[in-house]
């Protein structure tokens, strides 16, 4: 296939993803960038996980700077058969870290390797979905559900476990908002969630045990709500959850967005959580700022700057984390990561003081 | 001059959190207000945590020491609060509670820990990377973060081995478990 070709049914699938409203969650830069409904990317309409049709031809077509010539064999759309499709990810990676009064560390591991399945039992009605995490450690299961698409792909209803739908999907689960709100890829939870998806706006509801995949032992459910509001070269969202424990609740609302300049997509979320679970009440605040600019094709230069306050109740307490990453991708299927995180926290705790860096390279299909 | 405007912003914004870092004044090396009764006062620098750590000497290690040194500052960062992962809160107050006698959630023929039995606590074997299920604790570790030192995990199994024995004033820590 030609690239004329390929750009040719880049665009049909485009179009076709914008007008049956299919929706997913990419990267948020790279959503931010297309100027995408956060969606056209994963098989998940609230993202992460496994690739689309249109985010493996995106994945294959436009990000990298390169593509290898596969022989005639085509792109891989990772369809098995008629109704089932098979994908993975496997970020392997270097690491080095260098903590006050501690003696530096390096070394390789696997970062994450992960398998994705999915069954269109009915074509575009109704599907079985799991994301099976393999490594590092056991095996683990981070979503498995059932999702059943309701008038015309405007409304879904997906049961079963699944990560909750709550401010940006960051990759880094150790950014400030996603650790301190403590939604993230390792916290999948067991329960419901509603979605309304129609022209600029996307709409989650979750009702889940809020155990974070644990069994549940009392009554009290974890509501968390997503909306956003989508446009070509920006998009502002907001974000609550409200879990209800036996010893307690812990409330988090959350401001999220974005624009596009030219190469550039600007993103940002402001968090705050009240955690009446602990005594006495802890209230947070965790913020991001993350800007990736697209400077050559294949390139992304991501520079992030965080902030939190782990208890605004204590003064002089609070924390920064600063990243440089450097993406670039090759060509299809393959991403290498180069990054240095500076960690700038009160003096007298070494780990909030590190320098961690980081070499990966993230295979994918 | 959009994107000059933008970028602007955000230096300014990055500088301005970076002027936010604490200056750490009053506090203990967790970040709570020294004399508040959250740290054990003896327990040294949070560095030991995951670096070169205070090994077992021989004198008795109590749970306080563990929370201090390795609870509170690594693993309660994620561990806390109503969603904790696997319901495990790890917390000042609230981790005893949940770990001493109660069944593992990935892998309920364990406890999270068993007094007196290190080896088949499911906490240790999550700490050393030998547990059947899911990733080595701390989550991410040695890529996104260290792992505990041979010293800490050392001084953990101490604990264990010892019996386990609860914080002095246990009404804190021994009190109902943190649900959720």
């Amino acid at each position: 296939m030609n690239l004329r070709a390929l750009k040719f049914w880049s665009l049909c699938l485009l179009l076709a993803t914008q007008l049956l409203g299919v929706r997913a969650h990419a990267e948020p830069y790279l959503a931010l960038r297309e100027g995408l409904p956060c969606g056209a990317c994963h098989v998940n309409p609230t993202g992460g996980g496994m690739r689309n049709t249109y985010g493996d031809v995106y994945s294959q077509t436009q990000m990298p700077q390169q593509q290898v010539d596969l022989g005639g064999r085509g792109l891989w759309l990772g369809n098995l058969t008629d109704f089932l499709r098979i994908g993975g990810n496997l970020r392997d990676d270097f690491t080095w870290n260098d903590t006050p009064h501690q003696k530096k560390a390096d070394s390789f591991a696997i970062d994450d390797f992960r398998i994705y399945g999915a069954a269109d039992v009915i074509q575009n009605r109704l599907q079985l979905y799991v994301d099976e995490r393999l490594a590092p450690g056991g095996t683990q299961s981070r979503e498995a559900y059932g999702l059943l698409w309701l008038d015309q792909h405007q409304v879904y209803v997906k049961a079963g476990q699944m990560y909750l739908p709550y401010g940006l999907r960051l990759q880094d689960d150790e950014a400030f908002v996603r650790q301190a709100t403590g939604i993230n890829y390792t916290t999948p939870d067991n329960g419901a969630e509603f979605g309304y998806q129609h022209g600029s706006w996307n709409a989650q509801l979750a009702i889940t045990n809020g155990t974070a995949g644990a069994a549940e032992n009392n009554q009290g459910k974890q509501i968390t709500g997503s909306a956003v509001y989508i446009k070509p070269g920006w998009r502002l969202g907001v974000s609550y959850s409200d879990n209800d424990g036996s010893v307690g609740k812990r409330q988090m609302s959350g401001l999220f967005g974005g624009f596009r300049t030219g190469p550039v997509a600007w993103l940002a979320e402001v968090d705050y959580i009240a955690d009446h679970t602990v005594a006495p009440r802890l209230d947070e605040y965790a913020g991001l700022l993350e800007a990736d600019w697209a400077f050559l094709r294949g390139n992304n230069l991501k520079l992030t700057a965080e902030y939190l306050d782990p208890d605004t109740h204590i003064a002089h307490n609070n924390q920064n984390r600063f990243s440089i990453v450097w993406e670039y991708t090759p060509m299809q299927f393959l991403q290498t990561r180069l990054g240095v995180r500076k960690l700038d926290g009160i003096p007298q705790n070494d780990l909030q003081n590190a320098t961690e860096g980081f070499m990966e390279a993230h295979v994918f299909f | 001059m959009r994107q000059l405007v933008a970028a602007s912003l955000w230096l300014a914004g990055a500088l301005m959190l970076s002027a936010c870092a604490g200056s750490g004044d009053g506090l203990d090396q967790n970040g709570q207000p020294i004399g508040s009764g959250s740290s054990s006062g003896g327990g040294g620098s949070s560095s030991s945590s995951s670096g070169s750590g205070s090994g077992s000497s021989g004198a008795t290690v109590s749970f306080q020491t563990i929370q201090d040194q390795v609870f509170t500052p690594i693993c309660a960062q994620c561990h806390a609060g109503a969603s904790a992962p696997q319901g495990l809160q790890l917390t000042q107050g609230a981790a005893y509670a949940m770990i001493v006698g109660v069944p593992s959630q990935e892998q309920p023929t364990l406890k999270r820990i068993a007094p007196g039995d290190p080896d088949n606590s499911y906490l240790v074997q999550k700490i050393m990377g030998t547990a059947a299920v899911g990733a080595q604790m701390p989550d991410g570790c040695p890529v996104t973060q260290p792992c505990l030192s041979t010293a800490t995990i050392d001084l953990i199994r101490q604990w264990v081995s010892e019996g386990a024995p609860p914080p002095p004033s246990s009404s804190n820590d021994a009190g109902t478990p943190g649900e959720q």
